[in-house]
């Protein structure tokens, strides 16, 4: 186990969190992240900006989200759950902390465009509502799979005034959309920011993205003590490229919760069946950081697959990686029937439709409730499922 | 010191057709780049990308690439000739199974230097500490965004030649030399001691006499691609229409 210190002082200044990470770009795009995490240290030190941002989470995005305790499904299994409603805030999932921030960092660069990818359409539609907001051009990168399968936000991003571009490339989901977006990054480097949406990627993102989404688990952490005196047993988030995840556990690494990264299960753990980079994968280098990877023997990215579009990549933050190895983070999955079932079951318990992704937090523990009795566990509802109905309604009779 | 060079997917479209391309490209170019197809290539365009995975979808793997190499360099050898074979590819596909094997396999290949796209002269330490001490050459790029400190920096640690990406951009966009890219030529080739090389963007006889105006030698990769894809024939009297009456 690290000690405090250690944790909170990675990445090292290269940008690794032990073995992990780094920038591997091409060199045309060194020079605007070295601008981005300059453009990071200012901002680290502006206290009229940390201002505005903070002013920005509480009356735009509704921040703090409420720490809810879920009674009826308590009683059901057991165990002493509560969710932290990151489906409450404004859009819908806890995209928007990261994509407020990067906004001001992009206001502080002078860029004018701002460019995304994304896989549920979560970030691409906080991407789009930030761009609004600022006045930024906006395009946002989109496998043709994804478009299909989370529509609802495509027409959002579209009516904030983003151009919406379908990634028709490769398995034409959240993978391919990264490397459309790189490659357009490459082409328009002087006038456009890359919004990045998780802590994947190159250095500084795994170490931006995380920092923005802290707020998660410092109020959870907060609001958990304010309820019952005390500190939970376990949290527990989904991990896709592990933004909400990181940005949850932080709070809680050195205490002495236990900390769980749910990856995607999908069909099972066989090749191309599911996306438990950190279960299954090997370290690897894509989309910039050398992180767990799903690859097959001759060193080629691996299809994927999730019925949920967030956490259908190959890969995931270097961040997590650097957890697995020491041991700090615990890393589990969860298939995508348990998802499905658990996104019904706290609809019909506690009225509240998770997003997929979340889901697999929430399936983790209602599978393994023999684990979790008696116990206090945290889940972090990082969006809602209204995104999902489609998916969510072609396996359940109404 | 003119040093031109030509890309080639590995293999691609079918291995003895890149065999009989690399052959005929090689007489009027001093040295082959070969892709080792990436199942997430960045930096190329559509073009490039799609040969990639076309190549990947026949079962194009390192192994059977580098067996096509290592029959290359026999080739080259045997007529006597020094031209020089690169693998050019993506970082994992030299980290995934190993930096060392890697280096060791593409030695045992007859290959001469390695150019990794995704690997900025940042992150190039282990790769090229480890490619010097298998006395491969280890490339690394200059481009538009490169300050004069950068450029000093890389060309001091050059070996081989230096690549200077023309544009931002990937493979296959097109080339207008600006005076900001001829400011960076001018630079490296007041600092470099090894040939600085420009490519992306260089599509016909025009780009290549404006290249060779500024660098020392020009890389052709999407034009040959494309024009291999439509038969080996159309390839060769497409390079003998860009050499044709000039000696670059
Ligand atoms: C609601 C929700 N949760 C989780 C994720 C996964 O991303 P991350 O692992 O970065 O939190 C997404 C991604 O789109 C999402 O929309």
């Amino acid at each position: 186990m690290q000690s405090k210190s250690a944790v909170m002082t990675y990445p090292d200044k290269n940008g690794y969190f032990g073995n992990y990470g780094g920038r591997f770009v091409p060199e045309t795009l060194i020079n605007a992240l070295q601008e981005l995490e300059e453009a990071y240290t200012h901002f680290l030190k502006d206290e009229s900006v940390h201002k505005e941002l903070n002013n920005l989470l509480q009356h735009y995005a509704g921040r703090p989200t409420p720490l809810y305790f879920a009674q009826r499904l308590s009683e059901k299994t057991g165990i002493h759950l509560y969710l932290k409603r990151e489906d409450l805030l404004h859009t819908g999932a806890h995209k928007l902390n990261n994509t407020l921030g990067q906004a001001l960092l992009t206001r502080f660069m002078g860029k004018k465009r701002i460019i995304a990818e994304t896989g549920a359409g979560q970030h691409g539609v906080a991407t789009a509502t930030v761009a609004a907001l600022f006045g930024l051009e906006c395009t946002i990168y989109m496998g043709a799979v994804d478009i299909e399968r989370q529509m609802p936000n495509v027409k959002r991003m579209k009516l904030l005034g983003a151009q919406v571009v379908p990634v028709t490339s490769g398995s034409q989901t959240l993978k391919d959309a990264i490397n459309e977006a790189l490659r357009d990054w490459v082409r328009n480097v002087q006038s456009t920011h890359y919004l990045l949406g998780s802590v994947s990627g190159p250095h500084p993102f795994p170490m931006i993205v995380r920092d923005f989404q802290k707020v998660i688990g410092n109020e959870a952490l907060q609001q958990f003590k304010t309820i019952s005196g005390s500190l939970p047993q376990y949290c527990v988030a989904c991990v896709g490229g592990g933004s909400n995840a990181a940005g949850f556990f932080h709070a809680f690494i050195d205490t002495e919760a236990r900390c769980i990264g749910v990856e995607a299960g999908g069909k099972g753990l066989f090749p191309g069946g599911h996306c438990a980079s950190l279960t299954s994968g090997r370290p690897g280098i894509l989309h910039g950081a050398l992180s767990y990877l799903l690859q097959d023997d001759d060193g080629q990215v691996m299809h994927v697959h999730s019925i949920s579009a967030g956490l259908d990549y190959p890969s995931v933050g270097p961040e997590h990686s650097f957890w697995k190895d020491n041991k700090t983070v615990e890393y589990a999955t969860c298939s995508d029937t348990q998802a499905l079932d658990a996104c019904i079951t706290l609809t019909r318990t506690e009225g509240i439709i998770p997003a997929l992704e979340s889901s697999h937090a929430l399936g983790y523990v209602l599978h393994n409730i023999k684990r979790f009795a008696d116990t206090s566990v945290i889940i972090n509802l990082s969006g809602r499922g209204d995104k999902d109905l489609d998916t969510i309604l072609k396996e359940v009779a109404l | 010191m003119r040093y031109n060079g030509f890309y080639l997917v590995g293999n691609y479209p079918d291995p003895s057709t890149f065999f009989e391309a690399a052959i005929a490209g090689l007489q009027y170019f001093d040295f082959i780049e070969v892709g080792l197809p990436f199942s997430d290539p960045v930096a190329d365009g559509p073009a490039l990308a799609y040969a990639s995975h076309r190549a990947l979808s026949a079962g194009v793997t390192t192994d059977t690439v580098l067996q096509s190499c290592k029959a290359l360099k026999e080739h080259i050898v045997k007529i006597g000739s020094s031209k020089k074979i690169y693998i050019m590819t993506y970082a994992n596909k030299v980290f995934h199974c190993g930096i060392e094997d890697s280096m060791q396999q593409f030695v045992a290949s007859g290959i001469d230097g390695i150019i990794l796209a995704d690997v900025p002269f940042v992150e190039s330490a282990p790769f090229a500490d480890c490619a010097k001490s298998y006395n491969l050459e280890y490339i690394h790029f200059i481009t538009p965004e490169s300050t004069h400190t950068q450029i000093q920096t890389i060309c001091s640690a050059a070996t081989g030649f230096i690549y200077t990406i023309s544009l931002r951009g990937t493979t296959g966009s097109s080339l207008t030399i600006t005076d900001e890219l001829k400011g960076i030529i001018t630079l490296s080739k007041k600092y470099a001691t090894v040939p600085v090389v420009m490519g992306f963007g260089i599509q016909n006889r025009q780009d290549i006499q404006q290249a060779l105006q500024y660098a020392d030698g020009f890389i052709m990769g999407t034009a040959l691609v494309k024009k291999l894809e439509h038969g080996v024939d159309a390839y060769k009297y497409f390079l003998n229409t860009l050499f044709e009456y000039i000696a670059f």
